[in-house]
Formats: C-alpha cells, structure tokens, sequence
C-alpha cells in the first residue's frame, strides 16, 4: 500500500510536467467527440431519410383520401371508386416499415451504410433484399465509419502501447532500474504500480469521455437508458485492461523500448486487421458470397412456369396454402384467368417456390457467417467491435430481426389486404383509418453476450498477468 | 576477527565465450575506500554486479558483512547502496523529488528538511534542489545519486566509474564527499578508470586485467605517476 501511494505520487507529478501524456488524453477526448459528431453526422442523415419516407407516405395517403372528397361529379366518382380499389392501394400506398435508429446509433454506426434500413411492404414479396453479409472485419468498418467505438477499439490500444513502451527499458537505459532494485528488492514491483497508475489514469479519461458522450446524445438523439452507459463503459474497461494486460505481458520480456514497441503494434496488427483479414479471406475461399443474379434468373423461370400453369391449379394452391381465405372461395369466378384469387395464388406461389432458393443462399451465407463468428471468437477486438456495434442496435443481428419483423408486417397488411381482394369490395376512407402501422420493436441490449465477452476479456488480461507476473520473477542477469 | 564488509571467495563468473571474472579472493574492511583499476573488459563492474546479486556467479561466492549475496534476491539489498555509472534519474522530477521518491521506496520517510540535508551533504546547493533534474549536470546527478546512497544509510557503497565525465572540481568534491563518508564508518567499492582520483582517495587499489585481480596495493605505498606507470605496463 505504501509502496502504491509512493510510486503514484510520484507518477502524478510525473503526469503533470509530461506534456505529451496530457497531450494524448486530450486527444483522445477530442477524437471522441469529433467521432460522435462525424458519426451524428450519418445517423443525423438517416434520420431526415426516415422521416421524408414518413412524410412521403402522408401526403400519398392524404392525395388518396381526397380522391373521395368529389361524390358530385362523374369524374370525382370514377376516382374515388379508384382510389377505394385494393390493387391501387397496394400500388399507391405501399405500407413504410422502418428500422429506427436507436439513441446510441452515433456511437457505433456498424452496418448502418451497408444494410437496407426501410421496405415499403405491398401484399406481395421483394426478394432483392434477402441475402445478408455481416461486414466482420473491424479494418473495413474503419474504412468508411469512424465513430466512437473505432476510437475505442483500435486507437486506445495505441494509446496504452504509448503509456507503456518505454517503462521498462527507460529505467533501465537511465540507469534507475539498478537504483530501483537496490531500493525496493524489485525494481518490476515499481514498473508494475507505474503502469498501474497509467492504467488507471487512461481509464479514468475513457470513462469520463464516454460519460460526456452519453449526455451529449442524451441531449440530441433522445434519452439513453444508464443502463447502456454502465454496459458500455463496463465494456470499455475490461477491453482496456486486456491492453494493458498485454503491455505487462511484453513489458516482463524486458526488451528495449523498440523492440517492445514493435512487439506491441505486431500483436495489435495481428489481432484487428490480420486476424480478421485471413478468416474473412479463408470464409470467402470456403463459402464465396453466391450471386444475387442467380436469383433473379431462377425468379423468371418460375413466373413463366406459375403463369403457364391453369387458373384453377394456381387458386387451389393458394387456398390449400392459406386456408384461412378458403370460405371466400368462389370456385365460378376463381378459376377464370386473371380472377382475384388467381393473382393472390400467382404470387403466393412464386413466394413459395422462390423462399426456397432464397433460404439454400441464406444457408450458404450462414454456414460463412458461421464460420467467421467461429474463428474470430477469441479474437478480442472484433469480439468488442462487434459487441459495441451491437449495443448501438447496428449489427447484422438488429438488421435481420428489422427484416422478419417486415416479414411480419407484410403478413399482416396481405391480411388486412385480401378480404377486401377476394370479396372484391373497394377500400372506404374510413378503412384507410384502420390500416395496420409497422411499429419497429428496437432490439434489446444482449445481456448473456455481453458478459460472455467481458468476462473473456477478464480472464485472457488474468492470464496474461499471471504469465507476466512468471517472467517478472525470473531477475534479469547483468552482462556488463 | 571483524567480519570483512565485503568478501569475495573464489569469485568468478563465466560467459559462454570469455571469462568475466576469474577467481576472485578479496577481503574489504569496514571503512575502506578500496578502487578497483583496470582496463576496459577487465572485470570490474562484474565484480560489483557480483555484490550487487545483478549476476549470477559461476563459481565462489560474494559476501556483505558475512552474509552471502544470492542473485536476484534482496537479502543483502539493506546493507547496500549503488550509484550506477549513468545516474539519470528521473528527468522531469527535482533532485529533491528524486532523493524523497528513492528514500521512501527504500522505507526512509525523511521531512524536506532531511532531504535537504542529505543534498546540501552530498554538495548539490541548494539553489538546485528544487529544479527538474533534466537542467543538472553529470556532477549535479552524480551528487543526487550520493544523496541517495546518503539518505539509505546503508554500510557498504558500490560505485561504478563515479569520476567519468565529472569536471575537475567536482571531480574533487567527490573525493572529499568519499573520505566524509569512510570516515563515518562505510565501506566504499569503487571501479574506476581514474588512478590520479584512485591514489588520493583509496585506502587500497586492486589492478584488473582480464578478470583477474592481478595486483594489491596500499595507496600509500604507491604515487600517482607510479601507479600510472605500473597500470600501463600491465596493460
């Protein structure tokens, strides 16, 4: 304990005349919120494209529902009976379903450029949008997104390598690591407490910036819940610690201060951009990203096939596919070409066939998927970048629950849709009232992942100090 | 008998290719100033690294006041104070700061008084206490590294070229600051190059060459140009 007061006093006044050090945290401040700022910028962004699709949709709805106003003369009458048709709805009115943005989106924007964020939903199926590729590599998030969470995964390391390079090797080329020894009986119990203090010092400033960074978006993307904020930061501090773990772990090989920079940058190279880089490489070598023209192909030929196909075979797979709508059948009417039913049976059926070949490509992608997740599990900056990703409600995962509740949606408009087809009967503007409203259900913080990765975190820093701790013991034998 | 200060029993410590030091028999009194001289390469710092436990010795032993020196173990770190050839401190911290930091990592918690005391005794003045010790001079350092020994209070002081890069006059200083200290009781080992500052200041002087002690001699027996003259005939 004495010993901890005496070495820390000293570093704090070390702190206080060592401009470079102040230097950094305040960089590392101002990077942060320039992050936050750059990142804002692009959610901000996003923001005004969610809210103009909204709007679109009101003043399309607001159009329609004049179309009503005019019972007097002829042409206000034909264009009301228009307006009121289930095929023009559908066409005009295409239902907005999109994927909000949470608060913390500004912290880490993820896959916020690459992923369809909105559909407008119709009765029938898109599939362009299926396939999904995770962007898992940190270095090619860096390439476009620089946000708050690339400050914290890939420069805060630098930062600790910088705190901490030269701590063995400067005592030692100045002559205090023999004074040192002398004086205290292990010169490593002094280097330890040093970065110690060093450890405590940047985590101090990570925190604090992190907790400005919360009230700033608490004051502009809306309220952040403070159990995000502890997650986060809890996030930040092991992640730090497993750094500094590694700093110890090189520090104890008592190299010179070059030697253990370069093994320092080697290990983080090794760990955010080779790492990856090869797993990503070896996955598309395993399972290349099929085509998306393949689709579109296959979707061809099974509109040729369905629409050579007889009404009536076309109308009986719908109702056996969706019994539900089997009481409105009218075998007379169905079974003409071009009826109602036939139509409803020509897309569920395209539907059908096309999930299909849709799904054997989402396996293809999964099986991938799979396979990086597997390989990069242990890898402790991808596993934090992503995990800060996914607490900002941006990951792959948030994108594809976006999509199976469209999914969903979209059953539920084709529901609200097809009694009007099958019994033929327009749309009144009070029904226009009663239109369902996708209501984005934003994900909720992955509490089991978290503290899986976090207690990884701890346990790879635990190892590392007891190896360290090893090496530290072994005295370093003077050949002068 | 007294027990010896420092003794070294059939001393020596090999590399894998040369000889660093090769059966050292040395016996230091309490109160000597005892210089070891001797080329570069001839095993003098080897020597204090030996009593210092920064090295292992191949064979024979180290002692400090009876008491075996063990590498890398501190029990005989209490006995003993060291002042490197480089003494560079820490740079953005005062003398004052220096000496207050190494006293208490050493469990001396000394007032600014005592620690002033020690600087004024190991002759920094005073107007330099309280500068950063990247403005000092070598000597300056040096005298901050003697406050430190100073301030440990320990029995048995290891120098290491004390004299090298010290001018004339501080040079001096450090002689008078060395015989205070033997006065008082401790024991000075001390490698260096510098036989006119070794005749003036030793008790004895033991000759290296090649790590071997290849000649004892009482300073007073012997003058400066003597010793110059027999130091370049063995080297």
């Amino acid at each position: 304990m004495n010993l901890l007061k005496v070495v820390f006093g000293m570093e704090a006044r070390q702190l206080l005349r060592q401009y470079w050090i102040l230097g950094c945290l305040t960089g590392l401040i101002a990077l942060s919120v320039l992050a936050l700022l750059w990142a804002g910028g692009s959610v901000d962004k996003r923001r005004e494209q969610e809210k103009s699709i909204l709007n679109s949709y009101q003043e399309d709805l607001h159009y329609v529902l004049s179309l009503f106003g005019d019972t007097l003369s002829e042409k206000g009458r034909a264009d009301a009976k228009l307006a009121g048709m289930v095929a023009m709805v559908n066409y005009r009115l295409p239902q907005p379903a999109v994927k909000e943005q949470l608060s913390l989106a500004p912290l880490s924007i993820g896959l916020t450029d690459v992923q369809p964020w909105y559909k407008m939903v119709k009765n029938t199926k898109s599939f362009d949008d299926r396939i999904e590729v995770p962007v898992s590599n940190p270095s090619i998030l860096a390439s476009g997104n620089y946000d708050y969470s690339l400050v914290l995964v890939y420069l805060l390391p630098l930062l600790v390598f910088a705190f901490s390079f030269s701590l063995y090797a400067a005592e030692k080329e100045s002559g205090t690591l023999s004074l040192l020894t002398i004086q205290q009986g292990n010169a490593f119990h002094v280097i330890r407490m040093r970065l110690l203090f060093r450890f405590l010092l940047l985590l101090l400033t990570s925190l604090l910036t992190t907790a400005l960074l919360f009230l700033l978006l608490s004051t502009g993307y809306g309220s952040v819940d403070f159990g995000s904020m502890l997650w986060w930061s809890g996030l930040t501090a092991v992640y730090l610690m497993f750094w500094f773990a590694v700093s110890y772990f090189i520090l104890c090989l008592k190299k010179s201060a070059v030697i253990t920079a370069l093994i320092q940058i080697s290990v983080w190279l090794f760990l955010a951009v080779i790492l990856p880089g090869v797993v990503i490489s070896y996955a598309q070598a395993h399972f290349p990203v099929p085509l998306k023209d393949g689709i579109s192909s296959y979707r061809r030929a099974q509109a040729e096939d369905i629409w050579s196909m007889h009404p009536a075979v076309v109308s009986d797979s719908f109702n056996i596919n969706n019994p539900e709508y089997v009481l409105t059948a009218d075998p007379a009417i169905d079974t003409l070409p071009l009826s109602d039913r036939y139509i409803a049976g020509y897309y569920d059926l395209l539907e059908r066939r096309m999930l299909r070949v849709i799904d054997s490509y989402q396996q293809e992608i999964d099986r991938r998927n799979t396979l990086i997740a597997r390989l990069l599990s242990l890898n402790p900056v991808t596993q934090t970048e992503q995990l800060f990703t996914k607490i900002s409600g941006n990951d792959l995962a948030a994108y594809r629950d976006f999509f199976e509740q469209a999914d969903r949606f979209q059953k539920e408009w084709q529901g609200f849709l097809y009694p009007y087809h099958f019994r033929n009967e327009h749309l009144k503007p009070s029904d226009f009232y009663k239109f369902p409203v996708f209501d984005y259900r934003k994900p909720g913080l992955p509490y089991p992942k978290i503290l899986k990765v976090m207690l990884s975190l701890l346990l790879s820093s635990l190892v590392l100090v007891a190896l360290a701790e090893r090496f530290s013991r072994c005295p370093h034998e003077s050949t002068r | 008998m007294t027990t010896p200060a420092l003794e070294a029993i059939k001393l020596t410590k090999q590399y894998p290719k040369h000889t660093a030091l090769q059966s050292l028999d040395l016996e230091i009194a309490q109160g000597e100033i005892f210089c070891l001289l001797g080329p570069n390469g001839a095993g003098k710092t080897t020597t204090l690294n030996l009593f210092l436990g920064f090295a292992r010795p191949t064979s024979g032993m180290a002692r400090i006041y009876g008491e075996k020196v063990s590498f890398g173990k501190n029990n005989t770190y209490g006995k003993v104070s060291y002042i490197p050839e480089i003494v560079q401190l820490y740079g953005n911290l005062s003398g004052l700061e220096n000496l207050d930091f190494f006293s208490k990592l050493g469990g001396y918690h000394y007032g600014k008084r005592e620690l002033k005391g020690f600087l004024a005794k190991a002759g920094l003045e005073e107007a330099a206490h309280d500068r950063w010790l990247s403005t000092y001079s070598k000597g300056m350092r040096q005298k901050v590294g003697i406050s430190i020994a100073l301030a440990k209070n320990a029995q048995v002081i290891l120098m290491d070229e004390p004299t090298s890069g010290l001018d004339p006059k501080a040079s001096v200083e450090f002689t008078e600051i060395c015989k205070e200290l033997s006065a008082s009781g401790k024991t000075i080992l001390m490698a260096t190059h510098d036989i006119f500052n070794a005749v003036s200041l030793a008790t004895r002087i033991g000759m290296m060459k090649q790590g071997r002690l290849v000649k004892l001699l009482d300073s007073k027996s012997v003058s400066a140009p003597e010793l110059q003259k027999l130091y370049l005939e063995m080297v």
